[in-house]
């Protein structure tokens, strides 16, 4: 009998320290996803910058790659090129709606390819390049309070509402006070961490505030990870002529 | 002796029944185990003749690198991750091996994945070897079939098509595949991304001796397949970072990362708008153009295929192949035909080993059920062996006679054991086996199998039935001798 007390004492002790999710406050949560969605969008202007990554391989060694990206939320449109190593000089991903090409200029060939697709050998995924989409793409599991450093975060835990998304999970690390994410885990099917995501640095660009240092680490392969930083950082308007494959062929002459 | 010999004959003769069961089961059991060896021996030698006969050779060259390299590139979990290595001092390698008299010929090959499309449309994959036609024929000289079209012409570029991939692209398409059309040939590379390779297909081709794993190879210019494996010139340039960009290099702290609030937001330089059309065209312009450091590695090669004279010098040239690399300080090594063959060769000699182990428990089986019968058949002499001992037979002589007349049993049914099983494997042999689907494909080696009688396998036999023989017989004897002869003398009434 005596355990039957402890045991329910136990319970109510742990009910008490982590209260289940309320409706409430999932619809507060689900606000301050959209919140992050829509400060990661460029409404009314273009934006493009030029993103170093630097991937570091424990077996490979280290590799940058120098890209000059072109986007319009708008319309969810992006081109990227590839200016460094030259090796890859002059290939390019176009992004159209749903369309993703890749064009190769040594065969001045597209192919399609996938938002969920790895961007080169690097541990970016095609689909980070765009704004982001948590609140569309994902529906909140579970929700607590943390802290991550210095910083008091939300902790928010997401399943994917479709197969459109890279990962099926994710946990956000998201700043009390400005709605920033600090922090992504990205799992597998199976719940297993694929990829770690950390975006130390945020710059107010236009209306809108986007991450300029990132880092993906694969949790799958230790020590390899991606470093992005954005440099170059405009919101000119940019011609309508740059996101067409034309355009590619064009300055690949 | 000879009275013993006389003894153990006329006990095996007199005992008729007995006798016959005995003999039927061991003469079963060796016929199975003839019959079974035999078998899986053909089947090893077809697998080995098939391979080095049409795609592996003896040998294979290859860069220095751990892990499980065949000639369809890394098969195990980092076959994504890391490139196949070039060969170091390929030229001197050439050089050595046609110094060598007992080479017949050698094929240098590039290999890549690729995924085929036309337009829009993903149509498959295939794994491209890419070859200098003549070479390969010369290596090959039977086993590529040309059913349409023909090699590309040197210096030309071009895909044999293989017919299986042919099919089944055209099931998508809905429309025959001709020597004249262009597909889209789209890789992964580790090191350069993705590459595209629209390419003429020359003509369409068919393994003569093919396996699911052959039926996937398509044969393209090196050229092409070069560029699609990612080895171009320039690939390892070492990155030249800044300070700032190595900044999370090595070890990260995330707590630390996130300990200055202040840090959090930076302020950024945003710049001008660019109306002019000359930026919009001049991104891609440096120094070196991309042509000058996108030219295909020349020259470079993943794997060196070497053909024996005969296959008694594959140790001989194994080790001159290290010694020359070790003498040189050239990091290559060379591998085996099986470790290039693949998980198909493995596969093949991993169900071997299940049927070997099946045919070993059957001979288990066997020995029991004979020693079994044996037991049965002594003690019902008992009286018998009793009244020989009583009238002045030494333990030794009726133990000796026990083993005569076992092993004369054991000879007997093994002989025709062996006979009925060399018997069986003829008539297979004149039948041959057709693999009625992939499996049986693979254990065979190939669509059809003609089993021949293996002497290892009637000398494992003969050593088996002399075991089982011995065996048997030290069970019953011992109790024999156990029990006094008066005893036995009386277990008769």
């Amino acid at each position: 009998m005596k355990k039957i007390y402890l045991l329910l004492t136990a319970a109510l002790l742990v009910l008490a320290l982590f209260p289940p999710v309320q409706a409430e406050d999932l619809s507060q949560i689900r606000a301050i996803l959209e919140k992050i969605d829509a400060q990661s969008r460029f409404e009314g202007t273009d934006f493009s910058a030029v993103l170093t990554l630097i991937i570091e391989d424990p077996e490979e060694g280290i590799e940058k790659m120098v890209v000059r990206q072109f986007r319009r939320d708008d319309g969810e449109r992006y081109l990227l090129l590839i200016q460094e190593p030259v090796t890859q000089r002059g290939q390019g991903y176009l992004l159209e709606g749903d369309n993703l090409w890749f064009y190769d200029p040594s065969s001045r060939q597209f192919a399609h390819t996938s938002l969920k697709e790895t961007f080169q050998d690097s541990d970016v995924r095609n689909a980070d390049f765009s704004s982001t989409s948590w609140s569309s793409s994902y529906e909140v599991e579970g929700y607590y309070e943390g802290t991550l450093g210095s910083f008091d975060v939300h902790i928010i835990e997401l399943k994917a509402v479709d197969d459109t998304v890279p990962f099926p999970y994710a946990t956000l690390w998201v700043t009390k006070d400005t709605n920033l994410v600090l922090k992504v885990e990205e799992y597998s099917l199976t719940r297993r961490l694929m990829r770690s995501a950390l975006f130390p640095k945020y710059a107010k660009v236009g209306e809108a505030v986007i991450p300029v240092q990132m880092v993906f680490l694969d949790e799958l392969v230790e020590g390899k990870k991606t470093q992005v930083s954005l440099s170059e950082i405009s919101v000119a308007k940019i011609p309508d002529h740059v996101f067409t494959k034309a355009y590619i062929e064009r300055v690949n002459r | 002796m000879r009275i013993l010999l006389t003894i153990a004959w006329r006990n095996v003769r007199q005992q008729k029944v007995k006798t016959t069961i005995i003999g039927l089961i061991m003469a079963i059991g060796i016929m199975v185990l003839v019959v079974g060896n035999s078998f899986m021996d053909t089947a090893a030698s077809g697998i080995e003749r098939y391979y080095i006969k049409n795609y592996t050779g003896h040998l294979m060259i290859t860069g220095q690198t751990k892990g499980n390299l065949t000639l369809f590139g890394f098969q195990d979990l980092t076959a994504m991750e890391r490139p196949v290595p070039r060969i170091p001092d390929y030229g001197e390698i050439v050089e050595f091996a046609q110094s060598l008299p007992y080479v017949a010929a050698i094929n240098p090959q590039v290999s890549a994945t690729a995924v085929i499309s036309r337009g829009d449309n993903t149509l498959g994959a295939t794994q491209l070897f890419g070859i200098i036609p003549g070479q390969y024929q010369a290596m090959f000289p039977d086993n590529v079939e040309i059913l349409e079209g023909r090699f590309w012409e040197p210096g030309q570029q071009g895909v044999l098509l293989n017919k299986a991939v042919a099919e089944l692209l055209e099931s998508q398409l809905g429309f025959t595949l001709r020597p004249g059309d262009k597909l889209l040939f789209t890789s992964v590379s580790t090191h350069t991304g993705m590459r595209i390779r629209e390419v003429e297909i020359t003509g369409l081709f068919r393994f003569k001796q093919s396996n699911v794993q052959l039926d996937m190879v398509s044969l393209m210019d090196v050229s092409n397949v070069r560029d699609l494996a990612g080895m171009v010139v320039g690939s390892a340039d070492p990155a030249q970072l800044t300070s700032e960009e190595r900044q999370f290099l090595g070890e990260l702290d995330v707590e630390s990362i996130f300990q200055s609030a202040d840090s959090l937001f930076t302020e950024v330089i945003v710049e001008a708008p660019e109306a002019e059309d000359d930026f919009w065209l001049s991104l891609l312009e440096q120094a070196e153009g991309p042509e000058a450091s996108l030219q295909e590695d020349a020259g470079a090669w993943q794997y060196l295929l070497v053909r024996l004279t005969d296959e008694k010098y594959l140790r001989q040239a194994e080790r001159d192949f290290a010694d020359f690399f070790a003498a040189k300080g050239i990091a290559a090594q060379t591998r085996n035909w099986r470790q290039g063959a693949g998980a198909l060769a493995e596969l093949s000699y991993g169900i071997k080993s299940v049927f070997n182990t099946i045919v070993f428990i059957i001979a288990v089986v066997a020995v029991i059920i004979i020693m079994n019968t044996l037991v049965i058949s002594v003690t019902e002499r008992m009286s018998e062996i009793g009244t020989m001992r009583a009238i002045g037979a030494q333990k030794s002589f009726v133990r000796r006679m026990i083993v005569l007349e076992t092993m004369l049993l054991s000879g007997i049914s093994g002989t025709l054991g062996v006979a009925a099983g060399g018997l069986v494997l003829l008539v297979l042999n004149k039948i041959g086996l057709k693999a009625s689907n992939v499996f049986f494909e693979i254990i065979y080696g190939g669509p059809e199998l003609r089993p021949e009688l293996s002497w290892s396998a009637v000398v494992l036999s003969f050593v088996v039935i002399v075991a089982v023989g011995a065996v048997s017989s030290a069970y019953p004897t011992a109790l024999v001798m156990r029990t006094s002869p008066l005893k036995a003398m009386e277990s008769s009434r």
